[in-house]
Protein backbone atom coordinates (compact mmCIF):
# COMPACT_ATOMS: atom_id res chain seq x y z
CA UNK A 1 0.00 0.00 0.00
CA UNK A 2 1.50 3.48 -1.15
CA UNK A 3 1.02 6.82 1.17
CA UNK A 4 -2.07 7.98 1.41
CA UNK A 5 -3.64 4.30 1.73
CA UNK A 6 -6.27 3.79 4.24
CA UNK A 7 -6.46 1.23 6.30
CA UNK A 8 -9.71 -0.35 6.61
CA UNK A 9 -11.35 -1.80 10.07
CA UNK A 10 -10.92 -5.27 8.11
CA UNK A 11 -7.18 -4.55 6.99
CA UNK A 12 -6.51 -3.24 10.72
CA UNK A 13 -8.22 -6.92 12.24
CA UNK A 14 -6.31 -9.32 9.77
CA UNK A 15 -2.95 -6.98 10.55
CA UNK A 16 -2.90 -6.19 13.56
CA UNK A 17 -5.63 -7.49 16.00
CA UNK A 18 -4.89 -11.07 15.21
CA UNK A 19 -2.09 -10.84 17.11
CA UNK A 20 -3.88 -9.55 20.16
CA UNK A 21 -2.73 -12.87 22.06
CA UNK A 22 0.63 -13.07 21.24
CA UNK A 23 0.37 -8.86 22.60
CA UNK A 24 -1.38 -10.12 25.52
CA UNK A 25 1.42 -12.42 26.19
CA UNK A 26 4.16 -10.38 26.20
CA UNK A 27 2.46 -7.78 28.54
CA UNK A 28 1.76 -10.77 30.83
CA UNK A 29 5.25 -11.85 30.67
CA UNK A 30 6.58 -8.45 31.27
CA UNK A 31 3.61 -6.64 33.37
CA UNK A 32 2.87 -9.91 35.35
CA UNK A 33 -0.44 -9.52 35.64
CA UNK A 34 -3.58 -10.23 33.94
CA UNK A 35 -5.48 -6.89 35.19
CA UNK A 36 -2.44 -5.00 33.73
CA UNK A 37 -2.01 -6.64 30.86
CA UNK A 38 -5.62 -6.67 29.57
CA UNK A 39 -5.42 -2.59 30.31
CA UNK A 40 -2.23 -2.76 28.81
CA UNK A 41 -3.45 -4.21 25.49
CA UNK A 42 -6.51 -2.01 25.22
CA UNK A 43 -4.19 1.16 25.26
CA UNK A 44 -1.76 0.00 22.84
CA UNK A 45 -4.18 -1.34 20.09
CA UNK A 46 -6.06 2.30 21.06
CA UNK A 47 -3.11 4.18 19.90
CA UNK A 48 -2.93 1.98 17.23
CA UNK A 49 -5.79 2.50 16.19
CA UNK A 50 -5.62 6.07 16.34
CA UNK A 51 -2.65 5.85 14.34
CA UNK A 52 -4.32 3.51 11.88
CA UNK A 53 -3.58 5.75 8.77
CA UNK A 54 -0.17 5.94 9.34
CA UNK A 55 0.12 2.02 10.30
CA UNK A 56 -0.06 1.23 6.24
CA UNK A 57 3.12 2.00 5.94
CA UNK A 58 3.96 -0.87 8.16
CA UNK A 59 6.01 -3.59 6.38
CA UNK A 60 5.86 -6.17 8.88
CA UNK A 61 2.83 -5.66 11.10
CA UNK A 62 3.43 -9.36 13.53
CA UNK A 63 6.73 -7.72 14.46
CA UNK A 64 5.93 -4.28 14.31
CA UNK A 65 2.93 -4.71 17.08
CA UNK A 66 5.47 -7.34 19.21
CA UNK A 67 8.09 -3.98 19.40
CA UNK A 68 5.25 -1.36 20.33
CA UNK A 69 3.78 -4.22 23.17
CA UNK A 70 7.45 -4.56 24.31
CA UNK A 71 8.03 -0.48 24.06
CA UNK A 72 5.00 0.20 26.02
CA UNK A 73 5.54 -2.27 28.83
CA UNK A 74 9.22 -1.00 29.43
CA UNK A 75 7.85 2.56 29.25
CA UNK A 76 5.35 1.54 31.94
CA UNK A 77 7.16 0.02 34.51
CA UNK A 78 9.68 2.57 33.88
CA UNK A 79 7.11 4.98 35.30
CA UNK A 80 6.00 2.90 37.86
CA UNK A 81 9.76 2.48 39.03
CA UNK A 82 10.17 6.56 38.70
CA UNK A 83 6.33 7.23 40.05
CA UNK A 84 7.78 9.49 43.20
CA UNK A 85 10.48 11.44 40.99
CA UNK A 86 8.70 14.32 39.00
CA UNK A 87 8.87 13.72 35.42
CA UNK A 88 6.97 15.51 32.23
CA UNK A 89 4.92 13.67 30.59
CA UNK A 90 6.26 13.87 27.26
CA UNK A 91 9.05 11.63 28.52
CA UNK A 92 6.84 9.09 29.64
CA UNK A 93 4.97 9.11 26.62
CA UNK A 94 6.90 7.95 23.82
CA UNK A 95 5.03 8.15 20.24
CA UNK A 96 3.55 4.61 19.56
CA UNK A 97 5.36 4.57 16.13
CA UNK A 98 8.46 3.04 17.50
CA UNK A 99 10.99 4.68 15.27
CA UNK A 100 12.99 1.47 13.48
CA UNK A 101 16.17 0.51 15.64
CA UNK A 102 17.97 -0.95 12.98
CA UNK A 103 20.62 0.91 10.98
CA UNK A 104 20.95 0.73 6.65
CA UNK A 105 22.97 -2.51 6.95
CA UNK A 106 21.29 -4.00 9.39
CA UNK A 107 17.64 -3.82 7.87
CA UNK A 108 19.48 -5.54 4.42
CA UNK A 109 20.64 -8.02 6.44
CA UNK A 110 17.18 -8.46 8.24
CA UNK A 111 15.63 -8.85 4.39
CA UNK A 112 17.56 -11.36 3.39
CA UNK A 113 17.01 -13.38 6.28
CA UNK A 114 13.23 -12.77 5.87
CA UNK A 115 13.71 -14.36 2.22
CA UNK A 116 15.66 -17.16 3.54
CA UNK A 117 12.68 -18.10 6.10
CA UNK A 118 10.21 -17.38 2.96
CA UNK A 119 12.34 -19.44 0.35
CA UNK A 120 13.23 -22.38 3.44
CA UNK A 121 9.05 -22.58 3.87
CA UNK A 122 8.40 -22.88 0.19
CA UNK A 123 10.17 -25.58 0.07
CA UNK A 124 8.02 -27.62 3.12
CA UNK A 125 5.49 -29.98 2.09
CA UNK A 126 1.81 -29.74 3.73
CA UNK A 127 0.48 -30.36 6.21
CA UNK A 128 4.39 -29.05 7.80
CA UNK A 129 4.51 -25.74 6.53
CA UNK A 130 0.79 -25.27 8.09
CA UNK A 131 2.25 -26.65 11.26
CA UNK A 132 4.89 -24.09 11.68
CA UNK A 133 3.04 -21.34 10.49
CA UNK A 134 -0.01 -22.15 12.80
CA UNK A 135 2.32 -22.47 16.03
CA UNK A 136 4.97 -19.67 14.57
CA UNK A 137 3.03 -16.92 12.85
CA UNK A 138 -0.59 -17.45 14.60
CA UNK A 139 0.39 -18.79 18.15
CA UNK A 140 -2.08 -21.49 18.38
CA UNK A 141 -1.35 -24.08 20.76
CA UNK A 142 -0.60 -27.97 19.75
CA UNK A 143 -3.87 -28.83 20.70
CA UNK A 144 -5.44 -26.07 18.23
CA UNK A 145 -3.44 -27.26 15.86
CA UNK A 146 -3.75 -31.06 16.16
CA UNK A 147 -7.33 -30.19 15.76
CA UNK A 148 -7.52 -28.10 12.63
CA UNK A 149 -5.11 -30.20 10.51
CA UNK A 150 -6.57 -33.62 11.55
CA UNK A 151 -3.06 -34.50 13.15
CA UNK A 152 -2.41 -35.79 16.61
CA UNK A 153 -0.66 -33.25 18.87
CA UNK A 154 2.15 -36.17 19.35
CA UNK A 155 2.69 -34.98 15.40
CA UNK A 156 2.54 -31.72 16.10
CA UNK A 157 5.71 -31.80 18.73
CA UNK A 158 7.48 -34.12 16.24
CA UNK A 159 7.05 -31.89 12.91
CA UNK A 160 7.27 -28.61 15.11
CA UNK A 161 10.71 -29.76 16.18
CA UNK A 162 12.17 -31.30 13.10
CA UNK A 163 11.23 -28.61 11.22
CA UNK A 164 13.04 -25.99 14.21
CA UNK A 165 16.48 -28.07 13.87
CA UNK A 166 16.09 -27.64 9.69
CA UNK A 167 15.48 -24.01 9.98
CA UNK A 168 18.28 -24.14 12.10
CA UNK A 169 20.57 -25.88 10.19
CA UNK A 170 19.63 -23.40 6.89
CA UNK A 171 20.25 -20.80 9.10
CA UNK A 172 23.72 -21.74 10.47
CA UNK A 173 25.03 -22.62 6.31
CA UNK A 174 23.42 -18.76 5.19
CA UNK A 175 25.33 -17.71 8.19
CA UNK A 176 28.53 -19.20 7.22
CA UNK B 1 22.91 -15.08 39.86
CA UNK B 2 20.08 -13.65 38.19
CA UNK B 3 22.14 -13.68 34.90
CA UNK B 4 22.94 -17.05 35.93
CA UNK B 5 19.19 -18.07 36.27
CA UNK B 6 18.52 -16.31 33.17
CA UNK B 7 20.97 -18.48 31.14
CA UNK B 8 19.80 -21.18 32.84
CA UNK B 9 16.17 -20.89 31.75
CA UNK B 10 17.09 -19.32 28.90
CA UNK B 11 18.93 -22.79 27.79
CA UNK B 12 16.10 -24.88 29.46
CA UNK B 13 13.36 -23.03 27.11
CA UNK B 14 15.56 -23.18 24.07
CA UNK B 15 16.20 -27.21 23.86
CA UNK B 16 12.63 -27.47 24.90
CA UNK B 17 11.76 -25.40 21.92
CA UNK B 18 14.12 -27.72 19.73
CA UNK B 19 11.86 -30.96 20.97
CA UNK B 20 8.81 -29.25 19.93
CA UNK B 21 7.55 -29.07 23.69
CA UNK B 22 7.36 -25.50 24.21
CA UNK B 23 3.68 -23.75 25.26
CA UNK B 24 3.35 -20.83 23.64
CA UNK B 25 3.88 -19.05 26.95
CA UNK B 26 6.90 -20.53 27.33
CA UNK B 27 7.77 -18.93 23.27
CA UNK B 28 6.95 -15.46 23.93
CA UNK B 29 8.92 -15.85 27.78
CA UNK B 30 11.90 -16.79 24.77
CA UNK B 31 11.03 -13.72 22.48
CA UNK B 32 10.92 -11.54 25.66
CA UNK B 33 14.59 -13.00 26.88
CA UNK B 34 16.06 -12.38 23.01
CA UNK B 35 14.39 -8.65 23.19
CA UNK B 36 16.08 -7.94 26.34
CA UNK B 37 19.59 -9.14 25.60
CA UNK B 38 19.14 -12.04 28.23
CA UNK B 39 20.28 -14.71 25.97
CA UNK B 40 23.38 -13.85 24.64
CA UNK B 41 24.82 -16.67 25.35
CA UNK B 42 23.52 -18.61 22.60
CA UNK B 43 24.96 -18.86 19.12
CA UNK B 44 23.73 -16.37 16.26
CA UNK B 45 21.69 -19.42 14.65
CA UNK B 46 19.75 -19.82 17.74
CA UNK B 47 18.89 -16.17 18.15
CA UNK B 48 18.05 -15.65 14.70
CA UNK B 49 16.16 -18.63 14.60
CA UNK B 50 13.65 -17.50 17.73
CA UNK B 51 13.27 -13.74 15.88
CA UNK B 52 13.18 -15.10 12.60
CA UNK B 53 9.96 -17.93 13.56
CA UNK B 54 8.38 -15.39 16.58
CA UNK B 55 8.16 -12.48 15.20
CA UNK B 56 8.81 -12.77 10.86
CA UNK B 57 5.36 -12.55 9.04
CA UNK B 58 4.63 -15.67 6.88
CA UNK B 59 2.29 -16.98 4.02
CA UNK B 60 -1.11 -17.55 5.87
CA UNK B 61 -2.45 -20.81 5.90
CA UNK B 62 -5.79 -19.54 5.19
CA UNK B 63 -7.44 -16.18 5.77
CA UNK B 64 -8.41 -14.48 8.99
CA UNK B 65 -11.59 -14.28 9.85
CA UNK B 66 -12.36 -12.08 12.36
CA UNK B 67 -14.21 -13.23 15.56
CA UNK B 68 -17.42 -11.75 17.52
CA UNK B 69 -14.53 -10.94 20.52
CA UNK B 70 -12.65 -9.01 17.64
CA UNK B 71 -15.46 -7.01 16.30
CA UNK B 72 -16.35 -6.29 19.70
CA UNK B 73 -13.19 -5.31 20.86
CA UNK B 74 -12.76 -2.82 17.72
CA UNK B 75 -16.48 -1.55 18.71
CA UNK B 76 -14.94 -0.76 22.18
CA UNK B 77 -11.52 0.58 20.77
CA UNK B 78 -14.09 3.12 18.72
CA UNK B 79 -16.03 4.24 21.53
CA UNK B 80 -13.03 4.97 24.04
CA UNK B 81 -11.42 6.53 20.65
CA UNK B 82 -14.63 8.94 19.71
CA UNK B 83 -13.92 12.45 20.56
CA UNK B 84 -17.28 12.53 22.38
CA UNK B 85 -15.74 10.27 24.71
CA UNK B 86 -12.36 11.69 24.97
CA UNK B 87 -13.66 15.15 25.75
CA UNK B 88 -15.85 13.71 28.68
CA UNK B 89 -12.57 12.12 29.81
CA UNK B 90 -10.02 15.04 29.39
CA UNK B 91 -13.17 17.20 31.33
CA UNK B 92 -13.13 14.72 33.95
CA UNK B 93 -9.30 14.45 34.10
CA UNK B 94 -9.24 18.47 34.04
CA UNK B 95 -12.12 18.44 37.25
CA UNK B 96 -9.89 16.13 39.27
CA UNK B 97 -7.08 18.28 38.08
CA UNK B 98 -8.85 21.68 39.73
CA UNK B 99 -9.75 19.74 42.98
CA UNK B 100 -6.38 18.76 43.96
CA UNK B 101 -4.92 22.28 42.89
CA UNK B 102 -7.80 23.63 44.66
CA UNK B 103 -7.15 21.12 47.99
CA UNK B 104 -3.31 21.82 47.84
CA UNK B 105 -3.69 25.82 47.85
CA UNK B 106 -5.92 25.86 50.57
CA UNK B 107 -3.61 23.68 52.54
CA UNK B 108 -0.61 25.77 51.62
CA UNK B 109 -2.77 29.12 52.67
CA UNK B 110 -3.66 27.04 55.77
CA UNK B 111 -0.39 26.30 56.84
CA UNK B 112 1.19 29.81 56.52
CA UNK B 113 -1.54 30.31 58.97
CA UNK B 114 -1.00 28.24 61.47
CA UNK B 115 2.81 29.22 60.97
CA UNK B 116 2.55 33.16 61.32
CA UNK B 117 0.18 31.63 64.50
CA UNK B 118 2.58 29.87 65.80
CA UNK B 119 5.54 32.65 65.47
CA UNK B 120 3.19 35.33 66.64
CA UNK B 121 2.25 32.83 70.25
CA UNK B 122 5.81 31.67 70.59
CA UNK B 123 6.75 35.65 70.38
CA UNK B 124 3.93 36.60 73.34
CA UNK B 125 3.82 33.37 75.16
CA UNK B 126 1.85 34.01 78.39
CA UNK B 127 4.26 32.26 81.57
CA UNK B 128 0.72 30.56 82.52
CA UNK B 129 0.37 28.38 79.75
CA UNK B 130 3.85 27.33 78.53
CA UNK B 131 3.32 23.74 79.00
CA UNK B 132 7.18 21.95 79.22
CA UNK B 133 7.61 19.71 75.59
CA UNK B 134 9.86 16.68 75.56
CA UNK B 135 11.35 14.55 72.89
CA UNK B 136 11.72 10.81 74.10
CA UNK B 137 11.20 11.93 77.71
CA UNK B 138 13.94 14.57 77.53
CA UNK B 139 13.03 17.75 78.22
CA UNK B 140 13.52 20.30 75.76
CA UNK B 141 13.68 24.42 75.47
CA UNK B 142 10.75 26.17 74.07
CA UNK B 143 13.04 27.98 71.06
CA UNK B 144 14.35 24.30 70.53
CA UNK B 145 10.58 23.83 70.23
CA UNK B 146 9.89 26.50 68.07
CA UNK B 147 12.82 25.54 65.99
CA UNK B 148 12.07 22.06 65.02
CA UNK B 149 8.10 23.35 64.51
CA UNK B 150 9.52 26.16 61.65
CA UNK B 151 11.54 23.19 60.69
CA UNK B 152 8.77 20.81 60.16
CA UNK B 153 6.51 23.27 58.26
CA UNK B 154 8.77 24.30 56.29
CA UNK B 155 9.71 20.78 54.66
CA UNK B 156 6.11 20.00 54.61
CA UNK B 157 5.40 23.57 52.68
CA UNK B 158 8.21 22.56 50.53
CA UNK B 159 6.88 19.32 49.81
CA UNK B 160 2.97 21.17 48.98
CA UNK B 161 4.82 23.55 46.92
CA UNK B 162 6.31 20.71 44.63
CA UNK B 163 3.24 19.27 44.38
CA UNK B 164 1.53 22.36 43.30
CA UNK B 165 4.16 22.11 40.48
CA UNK B 166 3.65 18.98 39.28
CA UNK B 167 -0.11 19.64 39.21
CA UNK B 168 0.86 22.63 37.12
CA UNK B 169 3.18 20.50 34.52
CA UNK B 170 0.74 17.90 34.56
CA UNK B 171 -2.28 20.38 33.19
CA UNK B 172 0.14 21.95 30.76
CA UNK B 173 1.25 18.73 29.27
CA UNK B 174 -2.74 17.81 28.81
CA UNK B 175 -3.55 20.65 27.42
CA UNK B 176 -0.79 20.40 24.82
CA UNK B 177 -2.36 16.83 24.41
CA UNK B 178 -5.30 17.99 23.94
CA UNK B 179 -4.21 20.91 21.15
CA UNK B 180 -2.40 18.12 19.18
Amino acid sequence: MGIGAIMSEQDFIEKFLRHKVVVTMICRTYLKSDILAQDAVQEIYLKLWLQKEQLVEVDSPKAYVMRVARNYCIDYLRKEQNKFMLQSLDETFPPIIASNDLDGQAQIEQAELEKTLQHWLSKIKEPKRSVFILAHYDHLGHDEIADKLNLTEVNVRVILSRLRKELKQELTEVLN
Amino acid sequence: MEQKDNINRGTILLNKFYDGQTSREEEVELYVMLTEGQLSHLSKSDQLLLKLSLESDMPQTSSYSASDEDLAFVEQLKTIASPQTRTEKDNGLRRRLWVYSSVIAASICLLLICAFSYRYYAHHEDADTNIPSNINGKYISQSQVNHLAENYLSLVNAHLRQGNEAIEQTTEAFNRINEQ
